[in-house]
């Protein structure tokens, strides 16, 4: 068996996990309830400003709160990941085995994706409400998906670089919290800021300036290539914690 | 390929510490080998090293003939390591871990199944198969995580300190499966509880401020002389250590101090320890004593003489607590010494 089979056997192991804890379900639970609120009011508001699509009126919000919302519960998930690993000591089973540290980080990271797919997957009921009320915009819906998972990825990076660094795991929930809202607060300084260059390097730092236009049904390259690059350093700085450990 | 454990001139440093100074020990083929120390000595570091959890700044370690550093990968697979506290995923029903268990260590979907019941089966775990980890005993939990190490079928299986906190029945279970495995793994064990260590290990390592104190087979390191104890009497004079330890208890009907008792027989034993109690008007001494002259006689008839009632005389058995005890104050004594120097 070679190591990326032993990558699929933590996944599968990861997401068996995942899926038996009623945390799980509690928060998709509070998550979904929160957001059918949030669909409703955004709908009735909608459903008032006529000069606006009413599809963009209704999913752009949406959006956007739910990549809040997902500030808040990444992290959770992500301290499952890795912090209670270390906590536990259970990493040191992974350590042993024949997977090298970047595959356990995919492994977790993989698995912790297919829980956020589940959770997005059950908020596909309101562009499906507004489908069948006649309103759909099925790109704009496709490319605010696409934005929100590239968005979580990189919060799971972010969270499981944090995740490794303690092995308290409040600690890393409340940091990786505190990092995340500072790099969407970004865009925020950014507009505060006289320098128009330091305003220009605070707005495309911050995550919530790229996720903007894949809510509008827009991808530009350099939003994809932002992606990439903050997902891959977080990577590296996670491997890198964990090699420390490790040695 | 020479099979077991070569560890030669292992050093490792962490920031402000230098943990291992140099360690050198062997474990042998299909042995059990103890691997004892005070705590902060350097067990669990050199265990780590061994097993390929840490990398030592010195020095080199071959499992099987293989070196750790070459050939990391090879000697991971080879080896079964279960750590002071047991990585378990508790929320996973005890055969689903061990498959798990077999499944990250590169064995097929099918073999990890069969491997995994055949484990079951062999370690009594078959009650608890379906049951989550997290309800289970101390002592189940404690096979389980031990059964996880053999379930990829290692060489060598390390276990550090496998029985603490267990009850004395879980203690004894492991004790068992320890020495069921002997004949097909060779097995390094850590331990504080030095009865256990006795009970199964074929040799011994004692190491103390990241050094190795000795290393041999257990019976040579039970019959190596050291010194036990301080001694009030000379020690010059003493005639070998341990070895010639006795145990004796005596009964006066005269009043006496323990004091009085000691200036007695000074010129003929030199006293370890010794306790006294006064019962309905009796005073009864225990004393562990090396005798200054190859023959008792002398002080036997002291005894007499002195209208003590002898109720036993006998020599005394040293246990592993009380060489590991001296092996420890022997090496505080040279470190002063050096300090001193």
């Amino acid at each position: 068996m070679n190591s990326l089979s032993a990558t699929f056997v933590l996944y599968r192991k990861e997401i068996g996990t995942l899926f038996i804890s009623p945390v799980t379900y509690i928060i998709g639970g509070i998550f979904t309830g929160l957001m059918g609120y949030l669909f409703f009011n955004v709908f009735v508001i909608a459903d008032q400003m006529r000069d606006i699509p009413f599809n963009a009126a209704v999913m752009r919000p949406l959006f956007g709160n739910m990549n809040t919302l997902f500030i808040f519960i990444v992290p959770v998930f992500a301290m499952r990941l890795i912090c209670e690993e270390i906590k536990t000591g259970t990493i040191q089973m992974l350590y042993l085995s024949p997977l090298k540290d970047f595959e356990i980080i995919l492994g977790k990271f993989l698995a912790g994706m297919t829980l956020i797919s589940f959770y997005l997957g059950l908020t596909l009921i309101f562009p499906l409400i507004l489908h069948f009320s006649g309103y759909a915009n099925w790109e704009a819906t496709f490319t605010g998906y696409l934005g929100l998972i590239l968005n979580t990825a990189c919060y799971f990076m972010f969270s499981f670089f944090i995740s490794s660094l303690t092995r308290n795991q409040a600690l890393a929930v409340v940091a990786s919290m505190i990092g995340l809202l500072f790099f969407i607060g970004l865009a925020w300084t950014a507009q505060t800021t006289q320098n128009p260059i330091v305003s220009t390097l605070f707005e495309q730092l911050s995550l919530s300036v790229h996720f903007e236009p894949f809510s509008r049904g827009v991808i530009k390259s350099y939003d994809f290539t932002y992606y990439v690059f903050f997902f891959m350093f977080f990577w590296l700085l996670s491997l890198r914690s964990l090699d420390s450990r490790n040695w | 390929m020479p099979m077991g454990i070569v560890v030669d001139q292992l050093v490792k440093e962490y920031p402000g510490k230098l943990a291992l100074k140099g360690v050198s020990f062997e474990i042998k083929d299909k042995r059990i080998h103890g691997f004892l120390g005070p705590n902060g000595a350097g067990k669990s570091t050199a265990m780590n090293i061994i097993c390929g959890l840490a990398r030592q700044n010195n020095g080199r370690v071959l499992v099987n003939g293989l070196d750790t550093l070459d050939s990391r990968e090879e000697c991971r697979k080879r080896i079964g390591f279960l750590p002071e506290v047991p990585p378990l995923y508790e929320d996973m029903t005890v055969k689903d871990f061990l498959v798990f268990a077999a499944r990250i260590r590169g064995v097929t979907k099918t073999e990890a199944e069969n491997r995994a019941d055949e484990i079951i089966e062999k370690h009594s775990l078959s009650s608890v198969a379906t049951r989550r980890i997290s309800v289970l005993s101390k002592g189940f939990k404690q096979r389980v995580a031990i059964s996880s190490c053999l379930v990829f079928d290692p060489d060598i299986l390390i276990l550090d300190e496998p029985t603490v906190g267990l009850d004395p029945e879980a203690i004894r279970e492991i004790r068992n499966l320890i020495l069921e495995l002997k004949d097909r793994h060779t097995i390094l064990v850590s331990s504080h509880q030095l009865g256990e260590i006795s009970k199964i290990c074929d040799d011994l390592t004692i190491i103390k401020d990241g050094q190795i104190v000795i290393s041999d087979t257990f019976e040579n390191v039970m019959s190596s002389k050291v010194e036990t104890g301080s001694f009030d009497g000379e020690p010059e004079k003493v005639l070998k250590a341990e070895e010639n330890l006795y145990f004796l208890k005596v009964v006066s009907h005269k009043m006496k101090t323990t004091k009085e008792f000691k200036d007695e027989v000074n010129n003929l034993i030199s006293i370890k320890e010794m306790h006294s109690e006064e019962t309905d008007s009796r005073f009864i001494f225990e004393v562990v004593f090396l005798p200054k002259f190859q023959s008792q006689n002398d002080f036997l008839k002291h005894l007499i003489e002195n209208e003590y009632e002898v109720l036993g005389l006998q020599k005394k058995e040293i246990d592993l607590e009380e060489k590991f005890l001296g092996f420890m104050g022997n090496s505080e004594n040279s470190k002063n010494k050096e300090d001193q120097l």
